[in-house]
């Protein structure tokens, strides 16, 4: 049995990407998930982080299909498993400090 | 290469505190701010700092204080060191290929301009060069006007910066990285290829 993962087995490279780079910092399902990324990373599972912040799995998987577009987060084959890159971790941090920190306070 | 425990570490710490009112109200306030996608590009523009530490080269525990200051700003960057260490059994190639993904190279040398590998390959690589921020350091106006003349510093840069101490060169860097971002920025460089779209008229940009 060979155990290397296969391209078809992740569901999300069959689907198409659209929104653009604000737009999933605009949108709050996608800030959730990206804020949960942040303080899990690395390697979770889509499951596991539609359980965690109670949006449903096709929502979480089409958001990450358009955060893996962007750079913002990555897929480790082996270890199945979506993480957000430094490229994420930098922009998420620039949204909250820009527009966030304020409003914690 | 995703280390970033700087902004990982922030924001960790603040995520448990989120909550959807908080980024409703916060959505709000970024939709209506005009400096708000280019706030979010800093995220694009990857960082990294190569220097020698060795003899009279900048100290190490200089430029990882550099290099939280430039996380600060809001951009990723990492060192050289970090790299070898995190691809330790990788061939040289491949360390090389991941360290030229970076958008900006901040290549600190002091005195010793040939001493480490990455300097060689800054000067090697057209690709490399054109995007490498060469810094180094002079101490009075003669000699560096000298320098000059007798071409006593590396030519091969697009951009060399003389500095006079670790005061100066810190200030130098910070202002190099932003002076680059807003600069690519308004001219819509392609590592803000996905930016361009809520660009519009250049003119009415807050940077």
């Amino acid at each position: 049995m060979n155990n290397k993962f296969k391209y078809s087995e992740n569901p999300i490279n069959n689907m198409a990407s659209n929104g653009t780079f604000e737009e999933l910092f605009l949108n709050l399902d996608s800030l959730q998930i990206m804020y949960f990324l942040a303080e899990k990373n690395p390697n979770l599972a889509i499951n596991f982080i539609a359980k965690n912040t109670r949006i449903n799995e096709e929502t979480v998987t089409s958001l990450i299909t358009q955060m893996i577009a962007k750079q913002l987060v990555t897929y480790n084959e082996e270890k199945k498993g979506y993480t957000l890159t430094r490229v994420g971790l930098a922009s998420l941090y620039n949204f909250h400090k820009g527009y966030v920190e304020n409003e914690q306070n | 290469m995703d280390s970033l425990d700087f902004h990982k570490e922030f924001l960790s710490k603040r995520a448990k505190k989120i909550t959807k009112e908080i980024l409703e109200k916060s959505s709000e306030k970024a939709k209506q701010d005009k400096s708000f996608s280019e706030k979010l590009a800093r995220g694009k523009l990857k960082i990294i700092i190569l220097a020698d530490n060795k003899e009279e080269g900048v100290p190490g525990e200089f430029t990882i204080n550099l290099r939280g200051k430039i996380q600060e700003l809001g951009f990723p960057c990492a060192l050289g060191s970090e790299y070898y260490n995190q691809m330790e059994d990788c061939f040289d190639e491949d360390i090389e290929t991941e360290i030229g993904l970076n958008n900006v190279i901040i290549l600190l040398n002091g005195r010793n301009p040939v001493l480490v590998g990455e300097s060689k390959m800054t000067r090697l690589i057209e690709n490399w060069k054109n995007k490498t921020l060469f810094f180094f350091q002079y101490e009075t106006e003669e000699e560096l006007k000298a320098r000059a003349v007798n071409k006593e510093f590396p030519i091969d840069f697009k951009y060399p910066i003389p500095y006079t101490n670790l005061a100066d060169l810190e200030a130098k860097t910070l202002f190099g990285v932003l002076h680059w971002h807003y600069y690519k920025y308004r001219h819509r460089d392609k590592i803000y290829v996905e930016c361009k779209e809520n660009i519009g008229n250049k003119d009415e940009q807050q940077i």
